[in-house]
Formats: C-alpha cells, sequence, structure tokens
C-alpha cells in the first residue's frame, strides 16, 4: 500500500491541477463563442440589429424590415437558408465592442454595422416585382464595367414569412439567380456565336439555307420552331440571330472544331463534359451554380445542345457576364453585391475582336428584328425553353450599353397573358441608376 | 485561546461567505422570488453551519477537516443561491437537509462500526445488482426531456437515479477489497458491468465516472502494472465499442465543440453560452438579469456550474473551482495507516473531479455534453442524497477514530451501531471536560 499511497498523492495532486487548468480553458472557449454569436441573436437579445441595407441605405433586412431569399433575415424566428447574405455575412454583422468580457454592457449605438448593398432601391425592387404580374422567375442585372448587381430577383421571395410558411417546399426559399439552372433555349445562340467568331471571324459573314429542317445522324432532326413551310430562307449570322433559326445554327456549328468549342464554352464557365470550366466567381461569399452543357460529337444531342435544347442549362449571372462582356471588349467585371466589395475585378471572356463582331451582328440583329423593346436596349436575345407538361419559360439575354448594364429575364411556365420578359425588361431599364 | 482563534477560520469564512451572498442575492433578485426568500435563509443557515460542524469536530474531537467542510459549506451556499434565484429553493432545502442528515449519519456509522464485513460486502454488491436490473429494466428518460437517456425510475410520485447509488456503492465496494482477491473480482466486474449497463442506458456521464473509479480501482488494489494495464485496456475496449455502437453517444459527440451551431435542435449549450456571453464575464448577468436563463433546459442540474457563470461572472468560477479542488486535496492529508480510507478518498476524489469536469465542460462545450450533475449546486435528490453518503464516508476516513479500530478485529467485530453511538458521544463529552480542564489549568 506505500507505493500506493504515494501514487494516490500525484493522482490528487494532478487532478486538482487539471480543475485549475479548467478555469483559464473555459475562458478561452467562451472567449471563442463570443465570435460565434449570430447577428439575429444579438437582435433578439438587445431589440436592436445591425442591417442590411440597399444602394440608397433604406434598410432590406434588420429593424422592422423582413426575410427574404437574398438577403435573409436578421430579426424574428424566420427559417434563414445558408445562401443568403444574413448567414454568409453573420460576421460582418456582429456589432463592434462586443467581447465576452464586458458582454452587452460594451454595445454601444454605434456598435451596430450597415451592410450596404449595391442593390436597387427598394421601391425600384417592388416595380420590378410587380411586372411580373405574379408569376414566378428571376431577374438578373449588373454593371458590366464596375460589377455592381442591380437586382437578383428571385419570385415568389420568402418575403413576410413566418416560421411555418419558410418551410413551404415551392422554392421559395432558394435565389433562382444563385441557385437554379434554367434551360437556356435559344439564348444559347449567343454563346454559340462567340464559338464561331472567336474560331473564325469570317463567318460573320457566311449564310446558310433554311428550308425549315436540318437532317442529322441519328436523334431529332433540327428544325425550326414555328417555322413558315419553307424555312426561313438564307441568312447571315443577322438573321440567324433575330430569327433564331436553328438550322442555321445547326450548319454552323458543324463547321466549328468541337475540341475548341469546348475549350471556348469553358473559358465562358462552363462546365464542359463533365470538366470544370473557368471559375467565374461566386457572388461575394454567395455560391453560384454552374453553367454546363454536354456534347461528345456533332450529331444530333450535340447540336440541341448548342443550339440551347439539349443538356445545356445556364445560370442567368453567367450569361449576363457573357453578354455584358459583348459591350466592354469581351471582359465582364465580377458580379459584387456588396459596396465594400467593389474592386473592379473582372475577367476576360473572349477576344476584344469578338466582342465587337458580336455587338455589331447582335445589335444589328436586336435592331432589325425585335420590336417593343427600350432603344436603350441595344442587344437582346430572347429563348423559348420546353419544360415538359405543354409549359415554358421565356428568356431575355439583353445588354443596355448607356447604362453599362447587361441583364437576363426568366418568366417560368409562361401562359398566354403573362407578361413578356420583354415588358419587364422594359420595367427594369428605367430603374437602372 | 491563541490555538481557538485560527480554527475559526473556517466558520467565519462559512459565515462570511453566506452572509454577503444572502443579503447581495435577496436585494438583486426578482422580487417574484420574495416567497422563497425564507427557504433560501434557512438553506444558507445549513451551509453556514457546516463551517461551524469543522470546528466543532476540531475542537472537541480532534478532527482537522476544516477545509473539507469549508469547501462543502461554500460549495453548498453557491448550490442554494443559484437554485433560489432558479425558484427551485424549496426542493433543493429538502435535498440539502437530506445531504447533511445522510453525511452525518454514515460518518458516525462508519466511524464507529465495522464497516469491511463480509455480509456487508456482499450486501453492497447485490444493492449494485440489483439496482442495475431494475434500471435496465424500469429506466425512463426524465419527464419533459428530449433526451433518450433512461436515468431515472419513478415510483408514485417519487423519482430515483440508481446510478449515482451505483457509483457510491462501487467505491465502498472497491475500498472494502484491499488485498481480498474475490473481491477485487467482484468489484471490477460490477464496476465494469455497470459502467456498460449505464452506457446502454444512455446514460453516459455516470458511465464516464464509473469508468475512472474502475480504472483507479485496477490500479490501485493490483500489485502488477501489467496485469492493471490489461484489465483497464480490456474494460476501455468495451466501453470505446459500445460508445461506438451507440446512437445517442455517437451523437453528443458529433456536436461536441459545435453548440453554437445548435446541432439536431440541441439549444441548451448555446443558449448558456449566450447568456454567460451576454452578460460579461466581469459581471455576469446579475442575480435580477436570469430570466431568460431560467429558461434553458436542464440548467439548475446538467449546466449549474455554467449558469452560476452566467450570473456572477468569472469571479464565482473561481470559489467554485477553488473548493473543489480543497474538497479533492482534502484527500491527500490523510494519516491513517488503512487501505480502506486512503481507497475511499483518492476513489472520491476521483469521482468529485470527474463529476466536476463533466458538468462544467459540458455545460460550455469544452467536452461532450453528458447531462451529469455537479455536486452540491445541482438540483437533484438522489445525486445529493448519495454525495452526502460519500462525504460521509470521507469524513470518516479522515477521521482518527477510525485509525484507532484495528482493521483485521473489523472483520470479527459484531457491529453495535448503538453502543458505537453511545461511546462516541460519552468520548466527546469527556474532550470536553478535558479541554475545559485544561483552561483553567492554564489560567
Amino acid at each position: 500500500m506505500h507505493r500506493s499511497e504515494k501514487r494516490y498523492r500525484k493522482l490528487i495532486l494532478a487532478l486538482a491541477l487539471i480543475l485549475l487548468v479548467m478555469l483559464p480553458a473555459s475562458l478561452v472557449r467562451i472567449t471563442l463563442a463570443a465570435s460565434q454569436v449570430s447577428a439575429r441573436t444579438f437582435s433578439e437579445r438587445t431589440g436592436h440589429s445591425s442591417v442590411i441595407a440597399d444602394r440608397e441605405g433604406t434598410i432590406l433586412s434588420g429593424g422592422e424590415a423582413d426575410f427574404d431569399s437574398t438577403i435573409g433575415n436578421l430579426t424574428g424566428n424566420g427559417y434563414s437558408a445558408d445562401n443568403t447574405l444574413t448567414a454568409r455575412y453573420a460576421k460582418a454583422l456582429v456589432p463592434a465592442g462586443f467581447n465576452a468580457l464586458t458582454g452587452q454592457e460594451g454595445l454601444t449605438e454605434k456598435s451596430w454595422k450597415s451592410l450596404d448593398t449595391t442593390l436597387l432601391p427598394i421601391q425600384s425592387q417592388e416595380a420590378l416585382k410587380e411586372a411580373f404580374g405574379g408569376c414566378r422567375g428571376c431577374a438578373f442585372a449588373y454593371n458590366y464595367e464596375t460589377g455592381e448587381i442591380y437586382t437578383l430577383l428571385s419570385l415568389p421571395s420568402a418575403s413576410y414569412l413566418g416560421e411555418e410558411d419558410a418551410q413551404a417546399d415551392d422554392g421559395r426559399l432558394l435565389n433562382r439567380c444563385l441557385d437554379s439552372l434554367y434551360i437556356s433555349g435559344s439564348t444559347m445562340k449567343v454563346v454559340t456565336t462567340i464559338c464561331a467568331l472567336e474560331q473564325d471571324p469570317s463567318l460573320i459573314t457566311h449564310t446558310y439555307s433554311c428550308s425549315g429542317r436540318l437532317e442529322t445522324q441519328g436523334g431529332m432532326d433540327i428544325t425550326c420552331l414555328g417555322d413558315k413551310e419553307g424555312g426561313h430562307g438564307t441568312n447571315d449570322i443577322i438573321g440567324a440571330l433575330g430569327m433564331s433559326c436553328n438550322v442555321y445554327f445547326g450548319q454552323l456549328i458543324q463547321t466549328l472544331n468541337i475540341d475548341e468549342t469546348a475549350r471556348i464554352l469553358r473559358q465562358l464557365g462552363f462546365h464542359v463534359n463533365g470538366i470544370s470550366g473557368e471559375e467565374l466567381g461566386s457572388v461575394g461569399k454567395l455560391d453560384k451554380t454552374v453553367s454546363s452543357t454536354a456534347f461528345k460529337d456533332y450529331k444530333s444531342d450535340g447540336l440541341w445542345s448548342l443550339i440551347g435544347q439539349g443538356s445545356t442549362q445556364i445560370n442567368v449571372i453567367d450569361m449576363a457576364m457573357i453578354a455584358g462582356a459583348a459591350a466592354n471588349d469581351g471582359k465582364a467585371a465580377l458580379p459584387v453585391l456588396i459596396k465594400k466589395e467593389l474592386k473592379g475585378a473582372s475577367r476576360t471572356l473572349y477576344s476584344s475582336r469578338t466582342a465587337s463582331l458580336l455587338s455589331e451582328c447582335w445589335g444589328e440583329a436586336t435592331k432589325t428584328f425585335y420590336e417593343g423593346l427600350d432603344p436603350r436596349i441595344t442587344m437582346a436575345k430572347t429563348g423559348t425553353a420546353e419544360q415538359g407538361n405543354s409549359r415554358i419559360n421565356r428568356l431575355l439575354l439583353g445588354v443596355c450599353p448607356e447604362k453599362s448594364t447587361s441583364f437576363m429575364i426568366v418568366v417560368e411556365s409562361w401562359e398566354e397573358g403573362d407578361p413578356m420578359p420583354a415588358s419587364i425588361a422594359n420595367t427594369l431599364i428605367p430603374l437602372l441608376p | 485561546m491563541s490555538k481557538t482563534l485560527p480554527r475559526l477560520g473556517a466558520p467565519l469564512l462559512t459565515l462570511l461567505f453566506s452572509i454577503l451572498m444572502l443579503v447581495y442575492v435577496s436585494r438583486e433578485a426578482d422580487p417574484s422570488l420574495g416567497g422563497d426568500l425564507g427557504a433560501y435563509r434557512t438553506a444558507m443557515l445549513l451551509c453556514a453551519s457546516l463551517g461551524l460542524a469543522a470546528f466543532l469536530l476540531d475542537i472537541f474531537r480532534g478532527i482537522r477537516v476544516q477545509s473539507m467542510l469549508l469547501a462543502l459549506s461554500l460549495l453548498s451556499s453557491c448550490g442554494c443561491t443559484l437554485q433560489f434565484l432558479l425558484g427551485h429553493i424549496r426542493e433543493h432545502l429538502f435535498y440539502q437537509a437530506a445531504f447533511l442528515v445522510t453525511c452525518a449519519l454514515v460518518f458516525i456509522i462508519v466511524s464507529n462500526t465495522c464497516h469491511v464485513t463480509k455480509p456487508l460486502f456482499l450486501l453492497a454488491a447485490g444493492a449494485v445488482l440489483a439496482l442495475l436490473v431494475i434500471n435496465y429494466l424500469f429506466g425512463a428518460p426524465p419527464r419533459g426531456s428530449y433526451t433518450t437517456a433512461r436515468l431515472w425510475i419513478f415510483i408514485g410520485g417519487i423519482s430515483i437515479q440508481p446510478g449515482e447509488i451505483v457509483k457510491i456503492l462501487l467505491i465502498y465496494l472497491g475500498a472494502a477489497s484491499y488485498r481480498k482477491w474475490y473481491r477485487c473480482a467482484l468489484s471490477f466486474g460490477l464496476c465494469l458491468l455497470s459502467c456498460l449497463t449505464l452506457l446502454k442506458l444512455d446514460d453516459m456521464g455516470n458511465a464516464a465516472v464509473i469508468f475512472l473509479i474502475l480504472v483507479v480501482q485496477v490500479f490501485y488494489l493490483l500489485d502488477s502494472w501489467k496485469l492493471a494495464l490489461c484489465l483497464v485496456a480490456g474494460a476501455f475496449t468495451a466501453f470505446a465499442w459500445l460508445i461506438r455502437h451507440s446512437a445517442y453517444a455517437r451523437l453528443r459527440l458529433a456536436n461536441w465543440g459545435h453548440a453554437m451551431e445548435r446541432p439536431g435542435g440541441v439549444h441548451q449549450q448555446a443558449d448558456l453560452l449566450e447568456e454567460i456571453l451576454f452578460g460579461g464575464l466581469l459581471k455576469g448577468s446579475g442575480p435580477g438579469g436570469i430570466k431568460r436563463l431560467g429558461t434553458v433546459f436542464a440548467v439548475e442540474s446538467d449546466l449549474a456550474i455554467g449558469a452560476l457563470l452566467a450570473i456572477f461572472g468569472a469571479g464565482i468560477l473561481v470559489v467554485i473551482l477553488g473548493s473543489y479542488v480543497l474538497l479533492i486535496c482534502q484527500a491527500s492529508t490523510n494519516q491513517s495507516i488503512y487501505p480502506f480510507s486512503h481507497l475511499v478518498l483518492v476513489q472520491a476524489s476521483i469521482l468529485i473531479f470527474a463529476q466536476v469536469f463533466l458538468n462544467f465542460g459540458g455545460s460550455i462545450d469544452l467536452i461532450p455534453l453528458t447531462g451529469i450533475t455537479a455536486p452540491l449546486i445541482s438540483l437533484g435528490g438522489s445525486s445529493m442524497v448519495c454525495f452526502g453518503a460519500l462525504c460521509g464516508m470521507c469524513l470518516a476516513a479522515l477521521c482518527p477514530v477510525l485509525g484507532s479500530v484495528d482493521s483485521d478485529r473489523q472483520e470479527t467485530e459484531n457491529a453495535d451501531i448503538l453502543s458505537n453511538l453511545a461511546r462516541w458521544t460519552a468520548g466527546s463529552l469527556k474532550e470536553v471536560l478535558c479541554t475545559v480542564r485544561k483552561k483553567d489549568t492554564e489560567n
């Protein structure tokens, strides 16, 4: 027992020491926890909160304002998705002066922060929302020179919802601009044109004849939707873009080098045939889905993908960047949602020569074939994507050089009587700064 | 007189602490708690009486346990204050009284009777087995709890936590097994069985404490290091295997370190941490600002030390951890030559350490949350009564009366509690008279 006696005194000493060490260890743990307190907790416990504001300083969230699928909620019981400003900028919204030692007493009026976004004023957002006439869809617009995002509208949104409604399984908790992919429809033809002009600038003058149908090796032939008997006739790229001639683009694509086309698409941010493209970046800390396409050859499926119906799925932000680069020497600023993060970073998506040629032919096509658009929209391309169950999505990709803005609008499950994307675009342009 | 004054230190300190706490808390607390003020005062008086007991034991019996009773008194005061603020003081007062009575009874019984007899050993072993079977068959989660841990058995309106009783019985079994190999084997076996059974019932906290008791027993009862190591390794393997296959334990381990993210809807640690943070470590939220704290699940038991930290700031943590350290260190002052004393004290030390470590560490997410109670602070009848029994055993182990009893004779001596009690009281009176005579001579 003598040996045991010695041992047990050492053990007791060790136990006492461990307990004493718990004191500083616990203080460290609690101090670490201070950095993990959510912005919403501050609101609940103090009655104040940091705020998220639009470009004019109007509060979008925090205080009395409410939840939105982009913003998230700072106050109340509402559900907060991960990919929201509130969730991703939680640390930036934690008030200054709060620490584990002084706790709530360290907070003063100046402690509360404002996370200023580049978004259009809240009234403009509401006007845009009304232009959708109750339809689902999304609208993205940004300044391709500075990167400022003007709108990330996603409908339906989760505004003014309580906890129970926020669980609704209708996609309202997702921001469609960030988290959704759409079948591109004919808006893909702009991308295909870029691929063609990058490979051979002389293609701008090539003409192809459209008889309404292009036979392909296997699978479905390429046809023109709603074509007149005899097709669109002979056209150059201006006419093909303006009339959205599938047969023309089917023939054009077959002249392109398949590997080079895949490379250019990856440069434009597309995930092609399972290989990731260039990283066009997230929107600040908010993740966005990446556009993708697949074509192993230029047989039926491959052609349809590049025309915009096959396995091509686009993210509206990617498309707006690609369109904006046409008016900006092939460069597109990386989209930014938070004013403090505006650094003017941009990425070259294609050559300035291609940009020049594209803006020339696309501008001419818009001018000649698109009616009823705000004249400030000098480049526009509509698209129609079949969703099955006889539902279609209507898309519009456009550029307004006067406001240095490119945009994409999607109206989901469009039916007769629903607003066309063009009318929404006409509402959007005057709202831009 | 010169020798008496320093001995008054413990009672004076406990009295001072109790009065200061009582005055401060009564003034600052929520006025709606006014109805419980009487119960709180009584509870604090009981706490202060522990200091007086230390003085009396020292003066009349020569038992130097001031530091232990001082620690018990300070911790009891903290516990009573917390339970008063949380509105559980009446219940806690009852448990506090039960603690004192149990402590005194066990102290007297163990000090004056033969307590390592074979029948008593077998009775304790049988009780452990019976409690485990009852817990396994009838154990249920605490009412209104989200946890699946089947810790409790409900008999009529009374709820008992068998795991708490098992711990104390196992400590007795371990202490009474020195150099008795069949007893050692039985004690180890029961420890392992208890540990695995409680783990199976999702009582992670008590299982962990018993595992540590087993480790201590194995190392202190076996002379062979190699054998001890093999046994501990085997026990650890079984323990780890069961943890791996327990969905509840896996969940608790997975949540560890992520409390602020409120994993799986478990909010109690995050709520407590936020209370601590918003109150500030320097001052705490104060006795008047605990409305939100009172709504945190199991704050009066599983998160008790953390709750006191939230109310009074880091200062109270120094008092609490210091008191527990004092309690543990008291064991090292043991001068007894008897193995029973050593083994009781070392096992008690490990139990106190484990419970404090698990309760406080778990409450602030330093370690996984186990739901174990903090001795003397947490609300809980079973834990208070059992801890009272343990303290009684420890006091007896530190008491010279035990040293005067020959350990070999204990086996054959007839345990006559009443006659021993009378002898003990007569001895005390004799000493009082001696002290008075000495003083007269000195004068």
